[in-house]
């Protein structure tokens, strides 16, 4: 074990190929063991919750005695409710301003976390406020002075603007959370994240959570991270026993249609996300779809955001089955009845890979990822193999009865 | 996220008329850039970045003219010259052979990924500037008759160049991995806009506050998400590790570690020789429901799928895996934590809370039941 205290940064990077090894050996298995409020305990339970899942035993504890942490967790296995558990906690109820600011890549995870944080605080009467871009900017000033907030969840753009114009002060802001955060420190928001950094007390305590921590991301915490805490997990323990992969062989990009045609009737039997690389294509794939008659819906970040908004909604209680979109949802979007991911196209990057498929098979339930693959593809499909070491078969037949 | 900032320039306004006007409902969350116009020009005030801004609309195939003047050489590498005007024929090989005695490190021909066509430039890199600048003296020269247009290729507007061949690049961010520090220095006073990149030496923020200052009109252009970075596969060299060369030599061990506990009916080796794939006459090596897309030589015409029908009931609650058969490969991360209906949690929150809205209703002044700050 690495020494918590250790203050270079290389040392805390694992080399290539060696283990990963966390520096916090306390687990605790048990909500009540935690020292949380009742009013928050009644919130956890009322929600559904009955024991920790394994980042949640390992990561509350950390942030809550102060640590700047990483934590890193196979996807659908509760990191969003083990830093909003986490700053439930740490408020204080007496001060009706902002204490904790919560940033994610979009506006649909921002939202679920929203809904996560306010449902986990609904005993404490928590004011937990969405920060997202697409809405007025007037009603949300409004709304910002008018109620307060104790809890900012939102993205990175509208969250600057609206610090920026002052609709809520930073001074009360002891901790500062980046969902999704390798995605967060990536080249597109990396800028973004920086200029909100300045505009936050230089106390902060800051919680990374993402289910993949490259090392470049690792690398970059040493500008803002104090000692930090890490929970990470190997590579090759990242993919889900329960999500089963596989690849068809579509050989030629315009057979991958009538390949997903000839999928369909297997695929609505159940809740599925397609994964298109771009805009362009997902438009072109539902429109082909609709042409021919197959119910699907399509979300992607060119449309406006009611619509966005309903899309999500539709598809979240089930009334649409088949979601065409881009890697947009490829990360942190828990929609639990989804059981199946088609990679239309392989992910432009290994990350994503298992971001996408991570949609399914939410929380131990099991699902099926299947990826279309043309003759260029082989080489990355291999890769994203080798990479996280597990195992893409082809596609069998049955594979009805997986699903 | 964001991603209309760019078509949204509109005009130019004050910030407080805008505040004002009632007539603007809803707008994306690039208001910030509504009161400062040249949000869809590149990184402007950095000038390592400063080129033009021509490659971005070549290559968002809005058909703009590339710029006329020559953009200055690079100083270092890679030293990637854009050939437009190519015709649809034109191949890597004959792109090299016009520029035969240049010493060509690669050539990377851009295609429309929707239907594979060439799009008709390329991106040509040159192993020196000498022989990029000799290149860009060719603009013009026929290829297949067709005039070729041949400038300095520009970089993208995250300031990377485009490259002709796959190879590692630096991050863009370079002046924030240089920085010490992301946090603040001082404590927070009155919220302040954060110092331009640009036009501070320091990233250190000043300790003197302003109370006067109000948004940056100025930092509206940064205000880009990563969706904005054109769809095209040229200017987002680094984050994609797909091979795009010529496809590599095969055969150099596709089988996985033989060390796999799981490792039954691999046929992946047999997957090394790509074009092969459907071509594989032998029934599949260890099961037999794998779904015979994999029958004789490369067939012209796609084969349907050929899916066995359901034989098992759906089972909404059905969990993968038990925990001991996950715990024998991996730890477990789920410890004793169950699946739950988020939806129905979700609901019941929300009816909580009605029944709450509609007690408070009802009885105004009993506050015992939930005593808050928040709600008025």
């Amino acid at each position: 074990m690495a020494d918590p205290s250790a203050p270079k940064v290389e040392g805390l990077l694992p080399e290539e190929g060696t283990e990963i090894e966390s520096n916090w050996e306390e687990v605790v298995d048990n909500f009540d063991a935690m020292g949380l409020r009742d009013d928050l305990l009644r919130g956890i339970y009322a929600y559904g919750f009955e024991r920790p899942s394994a980042i949640q035993q390992r990561a509350i504890m950390p942030v809550l005695k102060d640590h700047d942490v990483i934590a890193q967790a196979q996807s659908g296995t509760g990191k969003t409710a083990t830093f909003s558990i986490s700053i439930l906690q740490k408020l204080d109820m007496s001060i009706n301003q902002c204490q904790a600011l919560v940033l994610a890549p979009t506006r649909e995870l921002a939202q679920q976390i929203q809904s996560v944080v306010s449902a986990l605080g609904d005993f404490m009467n928590v004011e937990c406020h969405l920060c997202i871009g697409g809405t007025s900017v007037r009603e949300e000033m409004q709304k910002l002075q008018n109620t307060g907030a104790h809890v900012i969840v939102g993205t990175p753009g509208r969250v600057f603007d609206m610090i920026n114009r002052r609709a809520f002060k930073t001074d009360k802001i002891k901790m500062f959370v980046l969902d999704e955060a390798d995605e967060m420190l990536s080249r597109g928001f990396k800028d973004q994240i920086y200029n909100v950094f300045q505009m936050l007390p230089p106390s902060i305590q800051v919680v990374l959570l993402s289910a993949t921590m490259p090392t470049e991301v690792l690398e970059v915490t040493g500008k803002f991270m104090r000692e930090p805490i890490r929970i990470l997990v190997k590579r090759d323990e990242l993919t889900l026993e329960g999500i089963r992969q596989f690849y068809v062989a579509v050989e030629k990009e315009e057979w991958k249609l009538e390949t997903l045609c000839d999928l369909y009737e297997t695929v609505a039997v159940t809740q599925a996300v397609i994964f298109c690389n771009t805009r362009r294509k997902v438009n072109w794939v539902t429109e082909q779809l609709t042409a021919r008659d197959f119910t699907v819906s399509a979300m992607h970040s060119e449309m406006e955001q009611a619509q966005r908004e309903v899309i999500m909604k539709e598809f979240r209680s089930g009334s649409s089955r088949i979601l065409i979109t881009t890697d947009l949802l490829a990360r942190g979007i828990d929609v639990q009845q989804v059981s199946l991911v088609i990679n239309y196209d392989l992910p432009s990057n290994k990350e994503n890979y298992l971001h996408r498929i991570g949609r399914g098979g939410r929380f131990g339930r099991k699902g099926v990822a299947i990826n279309f693959v043309t003759a260029e593809d082989t080489r990355a499909l291999r890769e994203i193999e080798q990479f996280y070491n597990t195992q893409i078969d082809e596609m069998p037949m049955n594979v009805a009865d997986l699903i | 996220m964001a991603n209309k900032q760019n078509k949204k320039k509109g005009q130019t306004m004050s910030l407080s008329d805008f505040l004002s006007d009632n007539s603007t409902g809803l707008w994306a969350d690039e208001v910030s850039d509504l009161p400062s116009a040249p949000a869809s020009t590149m990184v402007g005030s950095d000038g390592a970045r400063g080129f033009g801004g021509g490659f971005q609309n070549s290559a968002m195939g809005a058909g703009s003219r590339f710029p006329a003047e020559p953009v200055e050489l690079p100083t270092r590498p890679p030293f990637t010259a854009y050939v437009g005007n190519l015709p649809y024929s034109a191949t890597e090989g004959s792109v090299a052979d016009f520029f035969a005695p240049l010493t060509v490190v690669g050539v990377r021909m851009i295609f429309d990924r929707m239907n594979d066509r060439p799009k008709g430039f390329c991106y040509v890199e040159f192993n020196s500037v000498e022989d990029l600048s000799k290149a860009i003296g060719l603009s013009g020269g026929p290829l297949e008759g067709r005039p070729l247009r041949i400038n300095v290729a520009t970089p993208s507007r995250d300031g990377n160049m485009p490259q002709a061949r796959d190879s590692q690049q630096a991050p863009a961010n370079d002046h924030l991995d240089d920085l010490s520090t992301w946090r603040r220095t001082a404590p927070v006073g009155p919220p302040q806009p954060a110092p331009s990149m640009a036009d501070t030496n320091t990233w250190r923020r000043p300790n003197t506050f302003s109370e006067e200052s109000g948004p940056r009109p100025s930092e509206g252009n940064r205000w880009r998400s990563r969706e904005d970075v054109p769809e095209n596969p040229s200017t987002t060299g680094s984050t994609d590790w797909r091979a795009r060369d010529a496809p590599q030599p095969v055969g150099r061990g596709f089988d996985r570690q033989s060390t796999s506990p799981r490792q039954v009916g691999n046929k992946f080796s047999q997957a090394d020789e790509a074009s092969t794939w459907r071509g594989r006459a032998q029934p599949p090596p260890s099961t037999n429901n794998v779904a015979p897309s994999t029958t004789t030589a490369s067939p012209p015409v796609r084969r349907k799928l050929q899916l066995a029908p359901r034989t098992v009931a759906k089972d909404k609650s059905e969990t993968a895996t038990s925990p001991a058969s996950a715990a024998r490969h991996k730890p477990n991360p789920f410890g004793e934590a169950k699946p739950r209906d988020e939806l129905e949690m979700q609901r019941r929150v929300e009816e909580r809370r009605r029944q709450r809205a509609n007690s408070q209703a009802s009885q105004p002044d009993d506050k015992a039941a939930a005593p808050t700050t928040t709600e008025a």
